[in-house]
């Protein structure tokens, strides 16, 4: 009985974890990194992830959120910004976190900015929206 | 039988009874159970040891550290809250606009410029510009300063300026205690 246990108990641990990191969606990628920072570490508060894929000149290759890629054209962030409005209306205390290569250039970075404030108000209208910048933190010392 | 002679002379050979034959004769046989018992057990195989709840329990440990570990430690979040346009909420609904100060990051020679619009020195980088907006704030503290950490930040990067450069600006806004920082469109 006592190896059941075990293995039932492996098996829970295992799906509860693997489908935590499948919903914050972190794609490896070269995040900014301040020195002195004067960021935090994650909390346990509930996280959406908007991650900006680079395609290596600089420029946004796809917006990736849920799972999902999105194109770096009007359509493809108006679709972005829908995604990020039903996960602010199903949880209205859920933080954004904002994802992006270093080398991304400002301008291709801004609209997906303005996006999460604007579906924040349209979800729940008087809330800012959540923003969290994801940077690499500092080396222990 | 009432004779104390007789009486003892019975009790002396009970004595011997026990101390000799009868009780080796017992202590023979306990042996021999004991040397079969030994046998039986060798033959089965020994004391054996289960190991699967051990290596179960090892991997659920590996697991949870793995997850852990690479999911939660490797990042850091800079916090900014947005109004509609992107910009940072008002502290207070009710309370008159303040004019934002104005930090503008430009490219120029291959390098990230950082312009404060307001009469005060510029900073050189980053760092610079917490250490002066750092200055400038209004506390206790201070009294000397001249925003307070409420006063609206609005960081105007170019369009071409990198985002390492961005969120250095905006980190060092950040510790420089202000808490309405907000993102202006691309110039």
């Amino acid at each position: 009985m006592t190896p059941l246990i075990d293995m039932a108990m492996l098996l829970i641990v295992f799906f509860v974890l693997v489908s935590q990191i499948g919903a914050t969606d972190l794609v490896p990628m070269k995040l900014p990194k301040p020195s002195p920072s004067a960021a935090s570490s994650p909390g346990r508060e509930p996280r959406c992830v908007v991650n900006a894929l680079s395609d290596g000149t600089g420029r946004v290759r796809a917006w990736r959120f849920a799972g999902v890629e999105h194109a770096p054209d009007a359509a493809g962030l108006a679709a972005l910004g829908d995604a990020v409005t039903q996960a602010l209306r199903a949880q209205p205390s859920v933080e954004v976190h904002l994802r992006a290569d270093a080398d991304l250039r400002y301008a291709d970075i801004a609209p997906a900015i303005e996006m999460v404030g604007r579906a924040a108000t349209r979800a729940n209208p008087g809330t800012p929206a959540r923003l969290r910048v994801a940077v690499q933190p500092e080396p222990r010392s | 039988m009432s004779d104390p002679a007789t009486i003892a002379a019975h009790l002396r050979r009970l004595r011997d009874d026990v101390m000799s034959g009868t009780q080796l004769a017992d202590d023979e046989d306990a042996e021999r159970r004991l040397r079969e018992a030994r046998a039986k057990r060798r033959a089965l195989g020994g004391l054996q040891l289960n190991l699967t709840p051990m290596i179960d329990v090892t991997f659920l440990l590996l697991v949870f550290f793995v997850c852990t570990t690479k999911a939660l430690d490797k990042e850091g979040l800079l916090r900014a809250d947005l109004s509609e346009r992107g910009g940072a909420m008002p502290a207070d609904a009710l309370s008159l606009d303040e004019p934002p100060l104005r930090v503008e990051l430009r490219r120029e020679d291959a390098r990230t410029r950082v312009q404060v619009l307001a009469p005060m020195p510029q900073p050189e980088d980053p760092e610079e510009l917490g250490f002066l907006l750092a200055s400038r704030r209004y506390g206790p503290e201070n009294p000397a300063g001249i925003f307070a950490a409420d006063h609206p930040i609005e960081l105007a990067p170019s369009a071409d300026a990198p985002w390492e450069d961005t969120v250095a600006a905006f980190n060092a806004i950040t510790r420089a205690g202000y808490t309405r920082v907000s993102f202006a469109r691309p110039q």
